[in-house]
C-alpha cells in the first residue's frame, strides 16, 4: 500500500517546512492580537475548496454549493487551481493509482490548509472495503481535520461539518498560550495535522530564550 | 431479417466451423467457436450478415479452463443479439486473436481482458494496463495478491484490516 | 512552422467530470493525437459481486453510476428476474417505469449543468439543480433517500407509493415541461453557445456503429436506436412516445436530443400515472439459489445501453457478473473525436459525451 514512508522513499514526496510568520505567531501585545484575530476571521469565513470531484459525494458537494443549500453565502467557493485554495474536500474513495496524485495536490496547497473528508469511503474504505485497490481511509495518505460520516451525507450534514471546521480554525489561531491547546473535543475531530509548525516554533523560541 | 433467417444462413455457411449453435431465448443466438476459426467467423458476421457493433467482451474463469464471451449486436430495428463463446484450454498462456481490425470498439475491452485475467491478445495495437495502476507488477502488498486479480485463485478478505488505532 | 506540444489534463481538472487523464499532442492550436487513461476509481465491483449473495449486491449496483442510480438497480434486478424466471405484476411494472423516468430527467439535468457550465454559460451551473432538488424531493418521499435509493426488490419494489404521490408527480411534470422549454429557448438564443456547439465533434454514422457509441451519441449520428422500442422491457410497449434523432452528429445535435428526451419522459410519466392499475403484488420472496445458466439483459440508461451478463452456478453467490456500461464505450470514442479539433473545443466535446466515472472504472 502506498503509505507515506513508501512514497517518501520512492522519492515522490517532498515535505517542506513553511516560512514561519514570527511577528503574528508569537504576538503577545495588543496590536498583534487584534491582527491575529482579523486574520483568523478572514481565514475561517472564506474557505476555498479545490475542484476535485471523485464519486457520489461529489454530487452532493455540488448540490450543497448549488441553489438550495447555498454555501457561497458563508464564503465557500470552489477554485480550480490548488495554489489558490485552503481546503481539500475529499469526496470519494482513494485508490492506489490516485494516492500519489492526491498527495501532489495536497502539497501544492499553501499553508495553512485543512482537509475535510466526507463520506464513508474517505473514513475507512466504505462499502468497497474488500477491494484490493482501495486505500483504507484517506488519512493514510494525508492528514485529516474533520470527517463527516454518511453514504452520501446529506447537504445538511455537510453544513454541520463546515461549521465544525470553522470552529476548529477559530480555536487554532488567535493566541497560542503555554501550554498548547488540549486535545480535540468532539468525536468527529481528529488530532491536528502532524506537520504542526507551531510546535516547532515554540521549541525553537524556548531554546533561544535559554 | 429475423432470428430464424439468421439461424438458417449461419447453418448453411458455417456449420463445419461451429461447435454449437442454438436459440436460447426469444431474441438470442448462442454460438460456440474454436480459437482458430474465431477471426473468420467474426468477419463473416460483420461483412456478410451485417452485425455492425460489438457490445462487450467478458472473460470467465472456470477452474480448469478459461472462456471468453462476445456479444454482438445490430442497430437497425432487428433485436437479435449473438453470444459467441470461445473456450481456451491452455492455462499458462491463453491467447485470443484481436478483433480491432473488424470492430474498433474492441480496443478497450481487450485491454481490460488482458489487465484483469491475463488472457493475451494477438495483434493488438496497444496492449497495456488499463484499469489497474501501471506499477501493479512491482507492488508488495500486505495480503496475498496476484497479478491478475479477477481470477478465482485470488479471494477477497473476509474481515477488514484495521490499520487505524482505536479513537480515544 | 509550428512546434509540437504535449499537454496533460491530469486527474484533477475542472473540465474532466470525474477523474481521468487526457494527454494531448498538439501542433499549434490543433490536436494531432491524444491518449486517455482511466482507472483512478477502480474498485473491482465485479469481484465484490462474486463474494456475496445475489440479493445483497444491489446497494452496490446503486453506486455504479451515482447520478442515475435507479437505472442501474433496475438493470441488475431485471437480469436476475430473467435468470430466475420471475413474473412481475403489472402494477409494480408501472411503478418502476415512473421512477425510472424521473431518474432519467434528473440525470439529464445534471448533464445540462455540466455541459452549459463548461461552455461559459455560468448561470446554468446552478439553475438545473433547482429542478433536480424538486425531483429528489419526490423520490425521497417515496423511497426515503436522496441519491442511493436501494428501492427495487425481486418481483417489484420495497413499498407502495405514499398518499398524494400521484397528484404531486403530475403537477411536477407540468412544471418541468415549462422550465425545460424556457431553458431551451434561452440557450438557443445565445450566440456563443451555438457557435461553440455547432459543427464541433462530428461523428459519422459508420464510425459511430463501428466504434461502439450508444445512447444519445448514436442517435445524434442518424441511427434510430432506442432499446425501449427495439426490445421493450417492463411496460414500454404499451406506452406511446417518440424517439428523437438527428443527422448532424455534432455537439448541438446531442444537446437537442437530450432536451427533447426530457420532454418525452414527462409525457411517459403522465401516461403511466393514468394507466396504472390500482391493485397488484409488490414483492416476492427470494429463491434460495441461482440456477445454472447465463443471461445477458440490456436496458436503456440515460447514457445509452447498459447491460448485465450474469452467470449462475447453483450457488447463492453469482459466478460472474459482467457489467457493460455505456459511458465506457462512449469514452473510447474520445480519441477519435478529438483528432483535428482545436484546443478550445475540447470541453464541449468531452461534456457532450456525458461521462460518469463511476461506471467507467467500476
Amino acid at each position: 500500500m502506498a503509505s507515506l514512508d513508501e512514497l517518501n522513499q520512492l522519492g515522490e514526496l517532498e515535505i517542506y517546512e513553511p516560512m514561519p510568520n514570527v511577528v503574528l505567531a508569537n504576538a503577545r501585545n495588543f496590536v498583534g492580537v487584534i491582527l491575529n484575530w482579523m486574520r483568523n476571521w478572514a481565514q475561517r469565513c472564506s474557505i476555498y475548496p479545490v475542484y476535485i470531484g471523485m464519486k457520489c459525494c461529489a454530487i452532493e458537494m455540488a448540490a450543497t454549493m448549488a441553489s438550495r443549500y447555498d454555501t457561497e453565502r458563508i464564503g465557500v467557493l470552489a477554485r480550480a487551481s490548488p495554489r489558490h485554495c485552503d481546503v481539500l474536500w475529499i469526496n470519494g474513495p482513494v485508490t492506489i493509482k490516485f494516492a500519489s496524485r492526491l498527495r501532489d495536490v495536497y502539497d501544492q496547497m499553501p499553508h495553512p490548509k485543512w482537509v475535510f473528508a466526507t463520506g464513508e469511503c474517505a473514513i475507512s474504505g466504505g462499502p468497497f472495503w474488500q477491494s484490493p485497490t482501495i486505500v483504507e481511509g484517506v488519512d493514510q495518505v494525508i492528514p485529516v481535520d474533520v470527517f463527516v460520516p454518511g453514504c452520501p451525507p446529506r447537504p445538511e450534514a455537510m453544513w454541520a461539518g463546515i461549521f465544525r471546521l470553522q470552529e476548529k480554525i477559530k480555536a487554532d489561531g488567535i493566541f497560542v498560550p503555554e501550554p498548547l491547546l488540549p486535545e480535540p473535543r468532539e468525536f468527529y475531530d481528529r488530532d491536528p495535522p502532524f506537520h504542526d509548525y507551531r510546535i516547532k516554533l515554540k521549541k525553537e523560541s524556548k531554546k533561544e530564550e535559554k | 431479417m429475423s432470428l430464424e433467417s439468421h439461424l438458417q444462413s449461419l447453418k448453411e455457411k458455417y456449420s463445419s466451423k461451429l461447435i454449437l449453435l442454438e436459440k436460447t431465448e426469444k431474441n438470442r443466438l448462442k454460438l460456440q467457436v474454436t480459437q482458430e476459426n474465431l477471426l473468420e467467423v467474426m468477419q463473416c458476421l460483420k461483412y456478410e450478415m451485417g452485425f455492425s457493433s460489438l457490445e462487450s467482451i467478458a472473460g470467465l474463469d472456470w477452474e480448469t479452463y478459461f472462456e471468453v464471451v462476445y456479444h454482438i449486436d445490430r442497430w437497425d430495428g432487428d433485436p437479435t443479439l449473438l453470444q459467441v463463446h470461445v473456450r481456451l484450454d491452455d492455462r499458462e498462456n491463453p491467447m485470443v486473436p484481436s478483433l480491432t481490425s473488424i470492430w474498433a470498439s474492441a480496443n478497450w475491452h481487450e485491454r481490460e481482458l488482458w489487465d484483469l485475467y491475463g488472457i493475451s491478445v494477438k495483434d493488438h495495437p496497444n496492449l497495456k494496463r488499463l484499469l489497474l495502476p501501471d506499477e501493479w507488477d512491482e507492488f508488495k502488498h500486505k495480503h496475498i495478491s496476484e497479478l491478475y486479480p479477477m481470477r478465482k485463485e485470488y479471494k477477497l478478505p473476509e474481515k477488514p484490516y484495521s490499520f487505524k488505532p482505536h479513537p480515544k | 512552422m509550428s512546434e509540437q506540444m504535449f499537454i496533460h489534463l491530469g486527474p484533477q481538472h475542472p473540465v474532466n467530470h470525474g477523474l481521468w487523464t487526457l494527454k494531448i499532442k498538439s501542433e499549434g492550436e490543433r490536436v494531432v493525437d491524444s491518449e486517455i487513461m482511466i482507472g483512478y476509481i477502480f474498485r473491482m465491483i465485479e469481484k465484490i459481486a462474486e463474494s456475496r449473495p445475489y440479493d445483497t449486491f444491489q446497494p452496490i449496483a446503486d453506486r455504479l453510476c451515482y447520478v442515475s442510480a435507479m437505472a442501474w438497480e433496475a438493470s441488475y434486478i431485471l437480469t436476475i428476474e430473467k435468470l430466475l424466471g420471475i413474473e412481475v405484476s403489472r402494477r409494480a411494472q408501472y411503478m418502476r417505469v415512473i421512477l425510472l423516468e424521473f431518474q432519467r430527467i434528473a440525470s439529464h439535468l445534471t448533464w445540462l449543468s455540466a455541459y452549459a457550465g463548461d461552455l461559459g454559460v455560468l448561470t446554468m451551473l446552478v439553475i438545473p439543480y433547482r429542478e433536480r432538488e424538486y425531483i429528489l424531493d419526490i423520490l425521497e418521499h417515496v423511497t426515503g433517500s436522496r441519491m442511493m435509493y436501494n428501492f427495487f426488490r425481486l418481483g417489484g419494489l420495497r413499498s407502495d407509493f405514499p398518499q398524494g404521490f400521484i397528484e404531486d408527480a403530475k403537477a411536477l411534470t407540468f412544471y418541468l415541461d415549462e422550465r425545460i422549454r424556457e431553458y431551451k429557448a434561452m440557450l438557443d438564443d445565445s450566440k456563443v453557445f451555438r457557435l461553440r456547439s455547432k459543427d464541433v465533434g462530428i461523428l459519422g454514422k459508420e464510425d459511430a456503429l463501428d466504434l461502439g457509441a450508444t445512447g444519445p451519441v448514436l442517435r445524434a449520428s442518424g441511427v434510430q436506436a432506442d432499446l425501449r422500442k427495439i426490445e421493450p422491457y417492463l411496460v414500454y410497449d404499451e406506452i406511446d412516445f417518440k424517439i428523437p434523432f438527428q443527422k448532424a452528429g455534432d455537439c448541438y445535435a446531442r444537446f437537442q436530443i437530450r432536451m427533447e428526451e426530457i420532454m418525452q419522459s414527462t409525457h411517459i410519466i403522465r401516461q403511466a400515472l393514468a394507466g396504472m392499475p390500482s391493485e397488484g403484488e409488490i414483492m416476492i420472496k427470494a429463491p434460495r439459489q441461482l440456477p445454472k445458466g447465463d443471461v445477458y439483459f440490456r436496458t436503456e440508461d440515460p447514457r445509452g445501453e447498459a447491460g448485465f451478463y450474469i452467470v449462475g452456478n447453483e450457488n447463492r453467490n453469482p459466478y460472474r457478473v459482467k457489467i457493460k456500461s455505456p459511458a465506457y464505450s462512449n469514452l473510447s470514442i474520445g480519441s477519435h473525436l478529438l483528432r483535428g479539433a482545436k484546443i478550445a473545443d475540447i470541453p464541449p466535446i468531452i461534456a457532450s459525451l456525458d461521462l460518469c466515472m463511476g461506471e467507467i472504472d467500476r
